[in-house]
């Protein structure tokens, strides 16, 4: 969890990506820092050195809105008219390996997923596919993003859940997810719609459309 | 004591202590009989301080991703919280709350799905709305002010503040006994109950105010710098 998850460009300058950890990320354009400080409800931006005026406390949500108008996480990868949108990531994959059941003293509960162990790597989006190339050497594993039925965030993680009935489960290692998660239902949505399957709807628990 | 009260008295205590929270509506939590008891999700302390309060034991609708921990897995059957898969539609998560609503017990919910990034109330899950318009039973919306502000969801520390908690009317959607009806329903029923959890909640209409224009100051000041520095 970082700030960054939720700040994945500057709100001032709109450049991109913000750099550092935690409570405290700096943008490396204009030399503002955002950070969680003395008052809790808000978000402390810290003008850049040379720059005249104090500290301003924004809310999140204030911030939040910027991101959009400076045309959200679209705007933060390149957009060739030829290849299409493409980002890169580096992650930590976990894969699905079934369900377990759940019980309690007897009683059904219900079912929770089981995960392989961590794989790092590279994750690729392309306009029409999702690329991972493990560290480890072995050969890169191709999704085909006509084949994800579902989009979420988990806590800091971004869960995609295939028509195989496969989870994977990335968590970004110094990206953020809430923008790769916007990218990722932009590039759903695209496929779909050249798909001739229609606007999508609702990306959880499943890719539904009108 | 049960295991679910001795989490409860422990967790709520712990709040009560450090946070001092104000609670108001408690009146409008039944006594008896089944409901819904229906929050915005706005920071990981929001089920202790939504069940906290409440006299009745309440059957929590949680991630299934919260059960992989061992301790979790140990400690959430015994507070009652029972798992729904969120990266697919979770029909066993349904059935389960159905239960627990036809032997009277009382059944928690986040129709968003997921805590929010900046505090604002998201869109509710069509799932959720389906839900509740199937188990016809009272809605109790409840609204959480000042949680968002201690623990958000991209943070990993909590820190003080004000924080309440605001229980309204139940609302009562009917019976919609066909899928078809339900689906009728589905957009109204969300409207409605967006409506009564925000009303519970405190704007920051001031805050927001002030942030607007703190933030615009400074984008001005950084295009003046911008244009000075490439002329």
């Amino acid at each position: 969890m970082s700030l960054r998850d939720l700040l994945y460009r500057c709100p001032v300058c709109g450049h991109h990506p913000l750099k550092g950890v935690g409570d405290e990320v700096g943008c490396a354009e204009c030399g503002v820092v955002y950070h969680r400080g003395g008052a809790p409800a808000l978000i402390r931006i810290i003008p850049g050195s040379g720059s005249d005026g104090g500290p301003v406390d924004v809310p999140a949500s204030v911030l939040s809105r910027a991101l959009e108008e400076w045309g959200g996480a679209l705007s933060t990868v390149s957009q060739d008219p030829e290849s299409g949108l493409k980002a890169e990531a580096d992650v930590r994959l976990k894969r699905g390996r079934g369900e377990s059941v759940l019980h309690s003293r007897g009683q059904f509960l219900g079912f929770r997923e089981r995960m392989a162990d961590t794989e790092t790597g590279r994750l690729i989006l392309d306009p029409d596919k999702l690329c991972f190339q493990p560290s480890s050497g072995n050969s890169d594993v191709v999704w085909a993003l006509r084949d994800v039925r579902g989009v979420q965030i988990a806590s800091s993680a971004l869960q995609l859940y295939l028509a195989s009935r496969l989870l994977l489960h990335f968590r970004f290692v110094d990206d953020s997810c809430r923008r790769w998660d916007e990218l990722l239902r932009h590039a759903i949505q695209e496929v779909w719609r050249d798909e001739g399957w229609g606007e999508i709807v609702e990306f959880q628990p499943r890719i539904s459309v009108r | 004591m049960s295991w679910y009260g001795f989490f409860r008295a422990l967790t709520w205590g712990g709040v009560r202590f450090v946070f001092h929270p104000t609670v108001e509506g408690l009146e409008h939590l039944p006594e008896d009989g089944p409901f819904l008891l229906v929050a915005n999700h706005v920071s990981a302390l929001d089920p202790i301080l939504v069940q906290g309060p409440c006299r009745r034991h309440v059957h929590a609708m949680t991630k299934s991703t919260q059960f992989t921990n061992p301790a979790f897995q140990w400690a959430l059957p015994r507070v009652l919280a029972f798992p729904a898969r969120r990266y697919r539609v979770d029909p066993q998560a349904v059935r389960t709350a159905l239960r627990y609503l036809s032997a009277g017990c009382v059944v928690g919910l986040y129709p968003e799905g997921e805590r929010s990034w900046d505090g604002s109330l998201q869109p509710f899950r069509r799932g959720a709305i389906r839900l509740i318009l199937k188990a016809n039973v009272p809605v109790v919306p409840c609204g959480l002010s000042g949680a968002f502000e201690i623990f958000p969801r991209w943070s990993r520390r909590a820190v003080p503040h004000p924080v309440a908690v605001r229980y309204g009317p139940p609302i009562h959607f009917g019976p919609h006994p066909t899928r078809a009806a339900r689906e009728a329903a589905l957009e109204g029923a969300s409207r409605r109950l967006a409506s009564a959890i925000s009303a519970l909640t405190t704007p920051a209409g001031h805050a927001i105010e002030s942030g607007e224009a703190a933030l615009a100051r400074l984008q001005a000041r950084h295009r003046t710098e911008s244009q000075v520095a490439s002329p």
